[in-house]
């Protein structure tokens, strides 16, 4: 009974968790694997988290538990990768291809995990701040000045993306000059 | 006003590559594997407790295993012989100023130590230990009628030539007898501590002494005053007069030999332990007969105990003193206060205090080796209670000194529990994330 409702909800989810683990580790393998933690961490507590009727906290929660656990087991190897990732030439074929997404894969690999984590519970999953708080474990005040720090190092490591749309509050650097505003508010 | 981030994320997340599991073997892999992987929280958590809890139980057994102090008082005997913890100090290093009694914390080998155990000389003020200066082999120890001195043999008879010496407690001063026999068995003190009784073998082959006498010196020079050549010993002097039971031989039921006596403080009589031939095995039996009388299986005298005792003492009332070694005969090991007018067991010793700990003692038998005659009045026993040094005492400081690999052990532990409350607070905090 319990195997086939968590087959059911991971055969529903699964591919939304894919996603955001895309975004959080940038890297296929890495989400997969971050996707199956957090499944197998939800499937031990199934029983006690199905009986709450929404499992999607749960294993959202769980989700970027283990994406800063594993930032924090590997993080000499991430930074290796953070580090070839940000190498001009790179940077400067991708910045050629003007493609959105790219540029956006580029800027958040710049990121540390948990200003990545923020920008993802906050602008992709569409939380609140309180909510984002409660996810990660941290203080709404601790959130807000990660957003803003976030945004802010989007703009310091990624110029770039100001070429996407001109400096004004309707580009994507303005609008993040404002985005980081709006969080230090 | 997010809209730009928000749709790049999206055209981002559009993109994400495809998993190569599918949901299917996903969710049958994850289901699989929850019974397999237990939480590391809870498996952490009952790691740090499981060594909290050991470290309590060691801290506590720590506590426990306080080396115990000797029983107090110098009239009489204690009711528990404490042996002594690991860590007493040698008597020339702490002297003391008097003791009371010698014991021993090894078995007995005819006068010897079998484990080469120091005997353990107890304050008659105080009662602390303090260990004598002792080799292996070493024996014939006996203390003065003032507790102050304490004279042995050291050397073990008769395969090496042997010298007996005298310490003085009070000062830790260790003092060779000179010239005296190459082969000594034992020493005694005269009743009023001016004598001291040497005796032993003269002559040595290969492998056995010869002959045999008994040394009179001044206790205080140590000076050579008389010899009877004679008798090999044991000897006692009572009122100035040398006493030195005689043995006879040459009947059917032999005594063998005749052995350890020792003379009542008043010069009647004599505990000895004799050996007579029953059924052509050497049975052990201490007897008490008047001094000046050959002693021989037919002689009436006072068996107290069939029993082959190891050490025996005169205390100033008329009581006796044996301990048993437990290894001749079968015998059970331990110390017996006797009455020779009614042969009666008075007391027999605790050896072992119950708050003791076994394995902080080195043995859990031990014997009354030598009495001051003139310190311990009485025969009767206190009934006094042992205690254990606190913790912030020398003397316990030095027991944990002593004993590096257990005061290792609980370092190592209690650093171990304070990684461990810290490894809690840790997790506690992460914690926070679920």
């Amino acid at each position: 009974m319990d195997d086939e409702s968590f087959r059911r909800f991971v055969v529903a989810r699964r591919p939304a968790l894919l996603r955001t683990a895309w975004l959080l580790t940038g890297d296929a393998d890495e989400a997969e694997d971050l996707v199956q933690t957090a499944l197998e961490c939800t499937a031990r507590h199934w029983r006690r988290v199905a009986a709450r009727g929404d499992a999607e906290p749960y294993v959202r929660r769980a989700l970027h538990h283990a994406h800063i656990s594993a930032w924090r087991r590997t993080r000499s190897r991430v930074r290796e990768v953070l580090g070839h990732q940000t190498a001009e030439s790179e940077v400067d074929d991708r910045t050629s291809d003007r493609d959105t997404a790219m540029l956006m894969r580029q800027a958040l690999a710049r990121l540390t995990p948990r200003q990545r984590a923020v920008l993802v519970l906050r602008y992709y999953e569409d939380l609140t701040e309180p909510q984002v708080a409660s996810v990660m474990g941290t203080s709404v005040g601790t959130v807000k000045s990660q957003v803003r720090h976030a945004l802010g190092r989007l703009r310091q490591l990624a110029p770039e993306l100001g070429e996407v749309a001109p400096r004004d509050p309707s580009s994507v650097e303005g609008r993040l000059g404002l985005l980081e505003r709006e969080a230090s508010s | 006003m997010n809209d730009v981030l928000r749709s790049g994320l999206l055209a981002l997340a559009e993109r994400t590559p495809a998993a190569r599991a599918t949901d299917d073997e996903a969710a049958r892999r994850a289901w699989r594997r929850r019974r397999l992987a237990a939480p590391p929280r809870v498996v952490a958590v009952a790691l740090v407790c499981g060594l909290v809890a050991l470290a309590v139980v060691v801290g506590l057994d720590a506590l426990g295993r306080a080396p115990v102090v000797p029983a107090q008082g110098s009239g009489s005997l204690p009711a528990r012989l404490v042996v002594p913890p690991v860590g007493t100090p040698l008597v020339t290093e702490q002297p003391i100023e008097r003791a009371a009694y010698v014991i021993a914390t090894g078995g007995l080998r005819r006068g010897t130590f079998s484990r080469g155990i120091a005997p353990v000389a107890v304050s008659a003020d105080g009662g602390a230990y303090r260990v004598v200066p002792w080799h292996d082999g070493d024996h014939g120890i006996a203390l003065s009628p003032d507790g102050r001195r304490l004279a042995w043999v050291v050397g073990d008879t008769p395969r090496v030539v042997t010298k007996t010496v005298v310490l003085t407690l009070a000062s830790g001063e260790l003092l060779e007898v000179p010239d005296a026999p190459t082969a000594a068995e034992g020493t005694a003190w005269s009743d009023d501590g001016s004598r001291l009784l040497v005796w032993g073998a003269t002559r040595i082959s290969e492998n056995t002494a010869q002959g045999g006498r008994v040394e009179v010196r001044d206790a205080t020079t140590l000076r050579l005053l008389s010899e009877d050549a004679t008798h090999p010993g044991p000897a006692a002097m009572v009122g100035g007069r040398l006493l030195v039971p005689h043995q006879e031989s040459g009947t059917r039921q032999t005594v063998v030999w005749l052995d350890r006596a020792v003379v009542s403080p008043d010069g009647q009589r004599a505990a000895q332990v004799v050996m007579p031939i029953i059924d052509g095995t050497a049975a052990g039996e201490l007897v008490v007969h008047p001094v000046g009388r050959a002693v021989d299986s037919f002689t009436p005298v006072l068996r107290l105990r069939a029993a082959y005792a190891e050490a025996l003492a005169w205390t100033r009332d008329g009581i006796v003193v044996a301990t048993y070694a437990g290894a001749r005969l079968r015998a059970p090991a331990g110390v017996e206060v006797l009455d020779p007018s009614t042969a009666a067991v008075v007391r027999t010793l605790t050896s072992l205090p119950a708050d003791a700990d076994p394995d902080l003692v080195v043995d859990v038998d031990p014997q009354v080796l030598a009495v001051a005659a003139g310190v311990l009045a009485s025969g009767q026993v206190t009934d006094s209670r042992p205690r254990t040094w606190p913790w912030y005492s020398a003397e316990r400081v030095r027991w944990w000194v002593s004993d590096p690999l257990a005061a290792g052990l609980q370092v190592g532990l209690a650093l171990l529990a304070l990684l461990g409350v810290l490894g809690v607070v840790h997790l506690a905090r992460r914690a926070r994330f679920a």
